[in-house]
């Protein structure tokens, strides 16, 4: 029905399709600079794609965000002091502890403490005997 | 791989190779695509530099569409024609906005009648009737006519049915012939 309404005469039509024709050798060619330009956005486009393309997996992300090689390295030692300690006793400090006493440290530091402490006392014993 | 063997391939391989990096790949799309969609956006909005802004972003469009291209799921044409018929109704709607003075001359008021060939001068007449025509039935009649579509090709680009698209088209033509009708005579229309 619509179609019936608007449509046109044989010589209406004849005369567009004259005008199509000149439109269509009318078109405007492709500039090289459009070209160019549209070039270059495609390969700004891809660029970040590929950059995105391959994504850091996020345990690699926590860890260089924990210190990477050098403070795993450092862990390790740790670790492994610690898991001989745990299985050798306290043999390995034990000879520490035997350094510090032959050195007589210890007992010059036990004396001089309770010196300190009694010092008090044998000037009140004076004073009351006295 | 040269140029003249990626002309073989089809549209979605050439995305894939777009996605990729491949920069012929992109050179053999524009030119496969982009001298059509910049005829339509010049068909749409008479005036050659907007036309060519508007191939731009549509270009730029299908690039940023490449990594989630779908082989067969769409053809490249119809998705450019779509974005660009879209950008074309956009600035034509901004239009609306601005003083008459500010929108460019219609092409067919630039150079005086005798200087030009009797098909330029056909052509800016149709130019100046189809800026003349509803944004829809202009985006049909330059489909349907000028870049050879199919009625359901266009369909497609326009997201409506064949059957609107027909009477869009009939609209469009009946309102051409009347705008064209006083300088047949002159334009050498009827012979």
């Amino acid at each position: 029905m619509t179609q019936e309404r608007d449509a046109i005469s044989p010589r209406e039509q004849e005369a567009l399709e004259r005008a199509f024709a000149a439109a269509r050798d009318a078109a405007p060619p492709l500039s090289a600079a459009l070209e160019a330009a549209i070039l270059r956005d495609a390969v700004q486009a891809a660029a970040p794609r590929r950059a995105v393309g391959t994504p850091v997996p996020w345990w690699r992300g926590l860890w260089q965000g924990l210190g990477g090689w050098p403070a795993g390295a450092a862990l390790a030692s740790a670790a492994t002091l610690g898991i001989a300690l745990g299985y050798g006793g306290a043999k390995p400090l034990a000879g520490i502890g035997d350094v510090l006493l032959d050195s007589g440290q210890t007992a010059s530091a036990e004396d001089g403490l309770e010196d300190a402490l009694y010092a008090g006392y044998d000037l009140a014993l004076l004073e009351d005997e006295g | 791989m040269p140029f003249d063997a990626l002309t073989e391939l089809s549209d979605d391989v050439l995305m894939r190779r777009q996605a990729q990096g491949d920069g012929e790949a992109a050179r053999v799309l524009t030119r496969r695509h982009a001298p059509r969609v910049l005829n339509l956006a010049w068909r749409m909005l008479g005036d050659r530099d907007e036309a060519e802004d508007v191939t731009q972003e549509a270009m730029l469009r299908l690039w940023r569409a490449a990594s989630d291209w779908q082989p067969g799921r769409a053809q490249a044409s119809t998705w450019l024609y779509r974005v660009a018929s879209n950008l074309c109704t956009d600035r034509l709607r901004r239009r609306r906005g601005v003083a008459l003075d500010a929108v460019p001359e219609p092409v067919d008021g630039a150079p005086s009648a005798d200087q030009r060939l009797m098909a330029a001068d056909r052509a800016a007449a149709l130019q100046a009737a189809l800026d003349g025509l509803p944004e829809r039935q202009r985006v049909a009649v330059v489909l349907r006519h000028l870049e050879g579509l199919g009625n359901p090709e266009i369909a497609a680009v326009m997201e409506t049915s064949v059957e609107a698209v027909e009477s869009l088209l009939a609209r469009g033509r009946k309102a051409l012939a009347a705008k064209l009708a006083p300088d047949r005579e002159e334009l050498g229309l009827d012979r």
